[in-house]
């Protein structure tokens, strides 16, 4: 087997190592891919950033500042209305409408 | 019968805004937000008596609606308009390969450092770069990088719900990864705080 990969395959495989980890052969290309070039191991570094950012995005509010993003009095009595309309139809796991 | 933990009404009041703050920021639509949290309370009024207490109300609530949230995906995602059966090529607009690497699979541009950006920007700066690059990407490739980084569903269940191959999952998230990149680098992630 070659251990000769290009960045092309190695920029592949590293996105790849985020979502399951790789096969032994794979995973000794990437490390030796990663020791000798020189603009991988920061390509590495920027989809790891971008992965960690992905698990942060949801924390981040809305508005952008301290206002509440909140449930407006309208939307939570449309809600209220249809709980009460489902209670009255049975909680039985009917969703007639 | 329900007991006073699981009126549904009570829920709506302590937990309403809690499961609308979670839903909005995944979904990022106040019409959509809204209609997950109410399906939320109306699944949880059918399955309470399932509910074994374990948990808290509210992280019962929100795994309920975490799969509101990905039915919601699951539909934009499908809708999304395909100009070819190949579920691949309508992203190629978006990012070519051959852009970034010469014949030889060598990166044609120098590829710069960001350094750490958490040191270099404000945490909220580069989220915000983030959602602005994340609704610049297609929608089915957007969907794809929601479901597997946001909401961390594995590989697997994203083939299974979107019924593609493993093959085309790892193709499409690499590409969205590379966009991104490409993305926040235009937008200046990395970039020292004035």
């Amino acid at each position: 087997m070659s251990i000769n990969i290009s960045c092309r395959e190695a920029s592949l495989l590293v996105s790849r190592q985020i979502d399951q980890p790789l096969g032994l052969k794979d995973r000794l290309r990437l490390r030796a891919h990663l020791l000798i070039c020189k603009s991988c191991p920061i390509m590495h570094q920027k989809l790891k950033v971008i992965h960690q950012a992905g698990l942060k995005y949801p924390f981040r509010n809305e508005a952008g500042g301290d206002e509440c993003l909140c449930l407006s009095p309208d939307a939570k009595g449309r809600i209220a209305k249809t709980l009460r309309h489902a209670k009255d139809s049975g909680s039985t796991g009917d969703s007639k409408c | 019968m329900l007991d006073q933990e699981g009126t549904p009404e009570l829920w709506l009041d302590q937990h309403g805004s809690a499961l609308y703050r979670f839903a909005m920021t995944r979904l990022r639509d106040t019409h959509k937000a809204e209609e997950a949290v109410q399906d939320t309370l109306v699944a949880g009024l059918q399955s309470f008596s399932r509910f074994n207490g374990g948990a808290s109300v509210r992280t019962w609530l929100i795994g309920i609606l975490k799969h509101k949230i990905m039915d919601q995906f699951r539909r934009e995602a499908r809708e999304a308009p395909l100009e070819s059966p190949d579920p691949l090529s309508a992203e190629n607009d978006f990012f070519d390969d051959d852009d970034l690497f010469d014949d030889n699979g060598r990166w044609r541009e120098k590829i710069s450092d960001w350094g750490n950006p958490e040191d270099s920007m404000e945490r909220s700066q580069l989220i915000g770069i983030l959602q602005h690059c994340l609704d610049a990407l297609p929608k089915r490739m957007g969907r794809l990088f929601m479901m597997r980084e946001v909401m961390e569903e594995s590989t697997e269940t994203i083939c299974q719900e979107m019924e593609i191959s493993p093959a085309n999952v790892w193709t499409m998230l690499y590409r969205a990864r590379m966009g991104l990149r490409q993305c926040l680098n235009h937008n200046g992630a990395g970039r020292a705080r004035k």
